[in-house]
């Protein structure tokens, strides 16, 4: 049978394992804002954890933009 | 094509079957129709051809063109002549069209419907009435197949190259994309598309297209699993809700209201909720067939770690695990957002922006989450101490292969001898090269690896050449993700200078050269920093 050309790589999009740091500070203010209205008692750790990653981003962030100049 | 009734049509559908069917009535309308405006209720012929293209599409559609109930003694017999009326149609009407503008072909759902009842109608591709008018439709009156290569071979070839369509050309792909043979398109297709529809912005979609392009991503998507789905649209469904989701075989069903959200550029919400009930219906095939393969597995671990009652999932309506759909639906998101960057729509930045919280920032503890840790220590961890687990391992066929009666992870050495039976060599060798697990176990595993006298070819080339991609490349991994879920209860310096002095005692074999030199070199830069 002919492989499919161009066959789409889904393998990429898994996001069971691994995640790159922009997306684990999205996943975790997607996790907030659903906890938010969901169990607002839950989000209180969320918000914690989200502030981590928003603090370490900014960093990440700032450095890059350094590093640009 | 055919001029199109725009209000509610007045024709009924057996007024339609009449002139389609009774003879002297379809020749007076072929013929003669002009005399007879009365009879025809003032409504021109044009708007009649449309609305008999139609009925004879939804005949077609209808999985039961024959309408036959019961099961007939003869099916040829019974079926001869049965469908004529619309070889005549076809042949009067249609092929005019045809000839007068090919792009004809592309407007018409005729085609497809023929496909869709050879595959799905109940009788159709037995009998002989159907398998003439089908050969006689794509390849005795015109080679469809032909035809519709030529129309679509530029304008599909431009947009792939990222170029701007001129309005026919983008209509001609529109046409393609409702009414093609498959009912679904490739991503190739579908990324282009989507591009431009990011990014084109006098090139407005309809429904239709976008029904088909999201149909087409999710059955891709699914395809890679084995398994299949139908997608429908309604009105009105509270899709949001996720006890609305459906148990009913592989059909997903989204909100109109999403599409025409995605329409109007809001790109996100409708393939997410698209991937969400995808991923659903993954999971759910997966644990069904319950195979031993290395999805099968990551679907388990993850289930188990989110701490889903396995014997209440896809079986209790209202069963509705709190952990596990707000990891799912955050995942999903990502999942989104990362196929919408694969066709250049970065959509990250846009969505950190819009939602990041006041600026008044201070410096809270470090709290690591479950995303950051590799998810086969993680699953470790908690598997380890899991109530059933011994029924799980029981029930599943993907964890028998790992774990052993009690729960127990086997050790790497007796997967590795196990690969000497090919039948579950691909995933045991998937799972070598996938997982992360704890730097302690990986120093046993290499000591005990370069140790062992492999007696079969295979396990002996096997064990020589991938050493190197079980663990020299993911020893930082492991090190790193392991220090992260254990950090409360490790001192981490201490820990280190164990993992040195067990790493200083394994037997110096060109084997462990590697390990040893990559392991010792993370361990002084983790020491460092």
């Amino acid at each position: 049978m002919e492989e499919k050309k161009n066959k789409f790589p889904w393998d990429t999009l898994e996001t069971v394992s691994l995640m790159l740091p922009v997306e684990l500070l999205i996943y975790h203010i997607y996790r907030y804002e659903l906890n938010k209205r969901a169990r607002p008692k839950l989000a209180e750790s969320d918000l914690q954890i989200l502030k981590t990653y928003l603090n370490q981003y900014e960093k990440e962030s700032s450095v890059r933009e350094c590093l640009k100049k | 094509m055919f001029k199109e009734i725009i209000s509610e049509t007045k024709i009924t559908p057996n007024f339609l079957n009449s002139i389609l069917t009774n003879r002297s009535l379809y020749d007076m309308f072929k013929d003669d129709f002009e005399n007879n405006t009365e009879y025809f209720q003032g409504i021109s012929k044009e708007e009649y051809l449309s609305e008999m293209l139609k009925f004879i599409e939804t005949l077609l559609f209808s999985s039961n063109i024959f309408h036959i109930y019961g099961e007939p003694e003869d099916i040829q017999e019974s079926t001869k002549g049965k469908l004529e009326y619309i070889k005549r149609f076809y042949d009067d009407f249609l092929l005019e069209a045809f000839k007068e503008d090919p792009e004809n072909i592309l407007k018409t759902k005729i085609f497809k419907g023929f496909e869709f009842a050879k595959r799905k109608d109940i009788y159709a591709s037995k009998t002989k009435e159907f398998e003439t008018i089908y050969d006689y439709i794509f390849n005795v009156s015109i080679d469809y197949f032909g035809i519709v290569e030529v129309l679509t071979k530029d304008p599909i070839a431009n947009i792939l190259k990222g170029e701007t369509l001129s309005i026919k050309e983008f209509d001609i792909i529109c046409n393609y994309v409702k009414n093609n043979v498959e009912g679904h398109i490739e991503m190739d297709l579908v990324t282009a598309m989507l591009h431009n529809h990011a990014y084109k912005s006098n090139h407005i979609f309809d429904r239709e297209v976008t029904e088909t392009l999201v149909f087409s991503t999710i059955q891709s998507y699914l395809e890679e699993f084995g398994l299949t789905v139908s997608l429908e649209f309604h009105n009105g469904l509270d899709s949001k809700k996720e006890s609305e989701h459906s148990f009913e075989p592989n059909i997903i069903r989204i909100d109109y209201a999403l599409l025409d959200g995605f329409i109007s550029l809001n790109y996100v919400e409708l393939f997410e909720q698209a991937f969400f009930e995808a991923e659903m219906i993954k999971i759910h095939g997966l644990l069904e067939r319950n195979e031993c393969d290395y999805n099968t597995l990551k679907v388990l671990m993850n289930l188990i770690i989110t701490k889903v009652d396995l014997n209440r999932l896809f079986v209790e309506e209202d069963y509705a695990p709190a952990e596990f759909l707000l990891d799912l639906r955050s995942s999903n998101f990502i999942k989104t957002l990362r196929f919408f960057s694969m066709f250049g729509v970065n959509l990250c930045d846009g969505y950190i922006n819009s939602k990041t919280p006041s600026t008044d920032l201070f410096e809270p503890e470090l709290v690591h989450s479950q995303k950051e840790i590799s998810i086969d220590q993680r699953f470790e961890q908690i598997f380890m101490r899991h109530p059933n687990k011994t029924e799980l391992v029981k029930k599943y066929s993907v964890l028998k292969l790992f774990f052993d009666q009690s729960g127990v992870r086997k050790q790497t050495l007796e997967l590795i001898k196990g690969l000497k039976n090919e039948e579950h060599r691909n995933v045991i060798i998937e799972y070598l090269h996938s997982r992360i697990i704890d730097p302690q176990t990986m120093i046993d595993d290499v000591a005990k690896i370069s140790n062992y006298r492999a007696k079969d070819e295979y396990i002996k080339v096997f064990i020589s050449q991938e050493i190197k991609y079980i663990y020299v490349d993911t020893f930082y991994y492991s090190l790193d993700s392991y220090i992260k879920l254990y950090k409360s209860r490790l001192d981490i310096d201490e820990f280190l200078d164990d993992l040195l002095l067990k790493i200083n005692c394994i037997k110096d074999t060109p084997l462990t050269h590697r390990f040893i030199d990559e392991a010792i070199f993370t361990i002084a830069d983790m020491k460092q920093n």
